[in-house]
């Protein structure tokens, strides 16, 4: 409760978005070129079983790209919670090689990912994305879902406060109420950002 | 239950990749082509919506609650198709924002949440809907719809080669049996209050000689999933399947071509030569069903 609104969707969610801001060598590469570089440190990891020696590339590219090394680690780290629980499980039953792989292997596959974001605005990667045929609609809905993810979790959090005064959410009838009140706004939100997009004489033949 | 990458093999990951691709613009296609004026706001804010709805806690006694997972309820509001895109848009963020669940992984997750979850959760109210059970569909479309994701993201990790000792395996069957209840549950009652603040926001689905389709359909991939399930419960069986099928388990096999002695495999296992043939009976019978259904639909257009 004494976090701010956008860390109780996900903690520094839009850390990205600072980052991704930056102005080095990194940051101006074709976007295109830093989506299959991606993909390719990906499979990589996925098929290399030493692949974890190039884990010193990761920070390389992190120190030339001057984007916090400890914070992007805390990014990629995120990973581990499911992880930790599956090479658990993994190492009781004796595979111990197994679930170590599964470690390093979840660890650096998100350092990639959160490197390109790191280092590309969210925009350009689903713009890069739309270039590379991912449907036109998916990309769109994408951006509008990021975009207006502050707006809505900031809404749910007024309405979660409002029920706390109240007493706190303990019923399950309550509950549904506020989620349907909540679907409501969002409903008229939606409403309202298309007639303000129309207005502004949006003509996009999804809008 | 996102996947991370590192966890599937490569011919997993990459099989379930070209399966989610070419359905997943399907699907943008006809969500596209049923689209009315402002849909595409409404599918963002509506993505907005199902992330944020996570804070609000469903209590469910001794403390515990549940929230919101809401592929039955998009389903039901926005139309399978666009409600598919949305789950599909919900994941890509979450894969590159939250690094909840893998890049490589995403095929495989839009397979299990986007694709088979949704229209888990769509077809049981598909099939009630307009009969007095409509809210009973609603709620076996929440249930189904995590507990078809769950087993599907379960065996596709057995598969890879991630086991679960069948104890734990049991728990987490049951973990997921009471999330798929709340589901249901949260579903029925958020629908019951839309229903009250402003009935247009249901969607009543179109066309009612396709109920048995649906009802075939829906059969078919709870039977899919779980026999999925009961063979990554049973190790041995299954890496042979996974043998069989040119999927090999191991790393080192990861390029490997099919098993040499896949003869003698077939011909000493009538359990798995059953187990093969019943799984990809299911498959051509969900194929014919689609494609006897877009005939019908056709036929009956024309």
């Amino acid at each position: 409760m004494d976090q701010p609104v956008a860390q109780r969707i996900g903690p520094g969610i839009f850390v990205f978005d600072q980052w991704s801001r930056g102005n080095s060598a990194i940051h101006r590469l074709d976007p295109r070129g830093k989506v299959i570089a991606c993909f390719f440190l990906l499979i990589l990891t996925s098929l290399w079983s030493s692949a974890w020696c190039i884990f010193p590339l990761a920070v390389l590219i992190a120190a030339a790209a001057r984007v916090p090394i400890p914070g992007l680690a805390r990014r990629a780290a995120l990973v581990l919670p499911f992880t930790l629980i599956f090479a658990a499980v993994t190492a009781l039953m004796g595979d111990y090689p197994r679930a170590a792989a599964l470690l390093w292997r979840s660890y650096l596959s998100a350092l990639w990912v959160s490197l390109l974001m790191a280092t590309t605005p969210l925009e350009v990667v689903l713009e890069t994305a739309a270039r590379f045929g991912v449907p036109r609609l998916l990309v769109e809905v994408t951006h509008f879902t990021w975009r207006y993810l502050g707006v809505i979790g900031a809404q749910a959090w007024r309405l979660k406060t409002a029920a706390l005064t109240r007493g706190g959410e303990r019923s399950f009838h309550i509950s549904a109420a506020s989620l349907a009140v909540l679907f409501a706004s969002s409903y008229a939100r939606a409403e309202r950002i298309h007639r303000a997009m129309l207005s502004r004489g949006a003509t996009g033949e999804n809008a | 239950m996102h996947i991370p990458d590192g966890f599937l093999t490569t011919p997993v990951w990459a099989s379930l990749a070209a399966l989610s691709l070419p359905s997943a613009a399907a699907f943008a296609r006809k969500a596209q082509s049923g689209l009315e004026d402002g849909r595409v706001p409404l599918m963002g804010v509506m993505g907005a919506f199902v992330f944020a709805a996570q804070m609000i806690n469903f209590p469910v006694g001794i403390g515990a609650s549940g929230h919101l997972v809401g592929s039955a309820l998009l389903a039901a509001t926005l139309g399978p198709a666009a409600a598919a895109v949305v789950m599909t848009a919900i994941l890509v963020i979450q894969a590159l924002i939250f690094q909840d669940g893998g890049l490589l992984a995403l095929g495989a997750n839009v397979f299990n949440m986007a694709i088979a979850g949704v229209l888990a959760g769509y077809w049981p109210y598909r099939i009630l809907s307009g009969t007095r059970g409509r809210m009973a569909g609603l709620f076996f479309g929440g249930f189904l719809s995590v507990i078809v994701s769950a087993a599907l993201c379960l065996g596709e990790l057995a598969l890879s080669g991630v086991r679960m000792p069948a104890q734990v395996l049991g728990i987490s069957v049951l973990v997921f049996s009471v999330t798929g209840l709340l589901e249901g549950l949260i579903t029925v009652a958020v629908i019951g209050s839309l229903t009250r603040m402003n009935p247009r926001w249901i969607r009543e689905p179109a066309g009612e000689g396709r109920r048995a389709l649906a009802l075939l359909a829906c059969a078919a991939l709870v039977l899919a999933s779980t026999g999925f399930l009961v063979a990554s419960a049973l190790p041995d069986g299954l890496e042979r399947v996974a043998g069989l099928v040119g999927l090999a388990g191991h790393e080192r096999a990861v390029l490997a071509a099919p098993l040499p002695d896949y003869d003698t495999l077939v011909i000493d296992n009538p359990w798995l030569r059953r187990a093969t043939a019943g799984l990809l009976g299911l498959g051509l019978t969900t194929l014919a069903c689609f494609l006897l259904g877009k005939w019908i639909s056709r036929w009956r257009s024309a």
